[in-house]
């Protein structure tokens, strides 16, 4: 029980902190709540169902086109929507909206096109589980546990040796002076929404060979991570690291003492426990009372 | 000048007045039914078999009806399987499209509308919810399938009689019908001298349902029931082989779906559970082969229960208001006296509570197909 509820917990939380980093790279930069990211996860999925179960393209490659497909849609939603409103004025509440209603429209695309039915990306006949250690684990569980790891490791030394880490820094401190100092953030905002959306894309066929798809798929696991960054702090690696396993803790070892249909309640109250207990986050400094 | 204006009031008024002459015509010769189902969300699937099936039965009749004119509308209101859109839906329907009878879906919605359906005199014919609370639910609500309580006697019956089994764990999902059916087999097979040794909930449209599946493991139950929507049923198989838990497997109705062998492979291999879905018996009366054979040639698919009830509501209903005077009054009483109806789904005949009985087969999943069970 407890080999298997700590593996379970592990697959959970690389879930949860894979696409809560994805989230939080757009979010550090376009400061509003991009809701449409649950459907690009949802969107990524059926890329790969589509290029393997119908066009008959081998997995890597549908890995591939879908992850690509998912990074292209990111551009397009930023080219093509939240860049024009934000010329236009609008306001974060207005980019939010915009965000809901994008996702509810691609949402029902994925519907009308492929149906509600679960869909199926793994192959039936070669997905047996291995045993260690008295738990039991399949292939893709096991890369979902192993690359989780490398992409905080490669966004961490991204952030920190290159340019491009300084800039997205920068914008994410403050995007005014950034713009001052002469960084192009519309330029910034662009390649946030390409990187998070292909790590969306990513974890969107991670989980889907995990645990198939449907369409709305994406905004379960994007709830979950929505958690995540809240309570480890948006700008964190960390954070968002230590709140994913300690909320796939939560929901997994939690069943011991309460009941399963308490599940998704656990995750909010946890949420609402730390927004008013520890409002500065995980790691984040006490706020101080400032006088001018 | 004045001239104009008189020729304009007086043409705008009969154009006005003829188009309301008009409309109450073609309203007259309209028989509009309202379908009350889940189009979009994750239990959509519920209400593409109802389209199919209803949209089946509606060609039919105005085929049918051609030469006296008289059409048979079907009005769609997506619900999401969320009660208080389907109670909007129906007050909807019932005020601005002024329908006489609604066909409804889910546990949760047809329990909803009841009240409403009372108090409008407004039946709903219910062709998939099975809680039990719905047989309460009032004399303007009729259901076509056996609620969970018919197939949890016959299924712990069996389970305690053949199989010997005398410990079950139930796993549901946390919805109106899955609390109503995990209650239902506790009642049943506490009466028949068997111990629910435990039961878990998860929630609808899940990913993940590992934590859930190791709760059960725990319990070392003999069997384990398993009250979830065809999606579901299919995740929740596979999450359970590849955590190497091996139980015997029970569930209802709805498990009877080709969806649930395509989603879960070989790890729906040898589950029983009962079955209301007489389509593949070679002695199929003629009534359920014609639907077959015309649902076969418009979808070029096999349809499954709820696309055979759904059929059965809107010709049900159609009978209705051709047999009585037409008022909400008349066509509640029409269904009320309804007994021995060859539908699509079987023979129907409603009893005091407004539900059929249809007849129940324990069924199992070998090498892939549905069968009856048996050596």
């Amino acid at each position: 029980m407890s080999t298997q509820t700590l593996l379970n917990t592990l697959i959970a939380a690389s879930e949860y902190a894979l696409v809560g980093l994805s989230f939080a790279i757009i979010y550090v930069v376009a400061r509003f709540f991009h809701f449409t990211h649950g459907a690009v996860l949802s969107s990524a999925a059926y890329v790969a169902y589509t290029a393997k179960a119908q066009l008959r393209l081998p997995l890597g490659l549908s890995i591939v086109l879908a992850i690509s497909v998912a990074g292209l849609l990111g551009l397009v939603l930023e080219l093509g929507v939240y860049r024009k409103l934000r010329r236009r004025g609008a306001t974060k509440l207005t980019l939010l909206v915009a965000s809901m209603g994008l996702y509810l429209v691609l949402q029902n695309a994925i519907s009308l096109v492929f149906g509600d039915s679960v869909r199926v990306l793994r192959d039936l006949s070669h997905d047996k589980s291995i045993v260690f250690y008295g738990g039991r684990i399949t292939n893709i569980q096991l890369w979902i546990i192993l690359t989780t790891p490398m992409i905080f490791t490669l966004a961490w030394a991204t952030l920190k040796f290159t340019r491009l880490g300084k800039i997205l820094r920068a914008v994410a401190n403050d995007s005014e002076l950034a713009n001052v100092v002469g960084i192009d953030v519309e330029k910034v905002t662009l390649i946030a929404f390409g990187v998070g959306s292909t790590l969306a894309g990513l974890a969107a066929v991670m989980i889907s060979l995990n645990v198939d798809m449907t369409p709305t798929m994406g905004m379960n696991v994007l709830m979950m991570a929505i958690v995540v960054v809240i309570i480890g702090g948006v700008k964190s690696l960390r954070g968002i690291a230590v709140a994913a396993m300690l909320l796939a803790a939560v929901r997994h070892f939690g069943l011991i003492w309460i009941g399963a249909e308490w599940q998704d309640t656990t995750a909010f109250l946890l949420l609402s426990a730390f927004l008013l207990w520890r409002p500065q986050r995980l790691f984040g400094l006490p706020l101080r009372r400032a006088s001018v | 000048m004045k001239l104009l204006k008189v020729t304009t009031i007086t043409f705008l008024t009969t154009s006005a007045l003829l188009l309301m002459g008009l409309n109450a015509c073609r309203k007259s010769a309209e028989t509009r039914i309202g379908i009350i189902v889940p189009l979009t969300g994750g239990s959509a699937d519920f209400g593409k078999w109802a389209h199919n099936g209803a949209e089946l039965a509606l060609a039919e009749l105005n085929r049918q009806n051609a030469a006296s004119g008289k059409r048979f509308i079907g009005l769609y209101e997506d619900t999401q399987m969320e009660p208080k859109l389907g109670l909007s839906a129906f007050k909807k329907l019932v005020s601005v499209d002024e329908v006489t009878a609604v066909i409804t879906s889910g546990s949760g919605v047809v329990l909803a509308i009841a009240p409403e359906a009372e108090s409008t005199h407004t039946v709903q014919i219910n062709y998939s919810a099975v809680n039990p609370e719905i047989r309460k639910a009032g004399q303007y609500t009729f259901t076509l399938v056996n609620d969970a309580d018919v197939e949890a006697e016959e299924i712990t019956r069996f389970a305690y009689q053949t199989l010997g089994i005398r410990e079950i764990a139930v796993i549901y999902a946390n919805a109106s019908y899955g609390v109503g059916t995990r209650d239902a087999i506790a009642r049943s097979f506490s009466r028949l001298g068997g111990k629910i040794v435990g039961t878990v909930a998860f929630p609808e449209d899940f990913t993940d349902v590992r934590a859930q599946i190791l709760q059960l493991a725990e319990m070392k139950a003999q069997a384990v029931y398993m009250v979830a929507t065809i999606n579901d049923s299919g995740r929740l198989l596979t999450q359970a082989d590849e955590l190497g838990f091996k139980t015997q497997w029970l569930s209802y109705s709805p498990f009877e779906s080709p969806e649930v062998i395509r989603i879960a492979g070989a790890a729906a291999d040898g589950v029983i559970f009962t079955s209301s879905n007489s389509f593949d018996l070679t002695n199929a009366d003629a009534k359920t082969k014609q639907f077959l054979d015309a649902y076969v040639a418009k979808y070029g698919e096999r349809p499954n229960l709820y696309a055979a009830t759904a059929y059965d509501a809107v010709f049900l209903l159609a009978h209705a208001q051709a047999s009585s005077d037409g008022t909400r009054e008349g066509i509640q009483r029409f269904l009320a006296s309804v007994s021995g109806y060859q539908g699509a789904s079987g023979v129907i005949s409603f009893d005091e509570d407004g539900c059929a009985h249809k007849p129940v087969f324990i069924k199992t999943v070998r090498d892939g197909r549905f069968v009856m069970y048996g050596p």
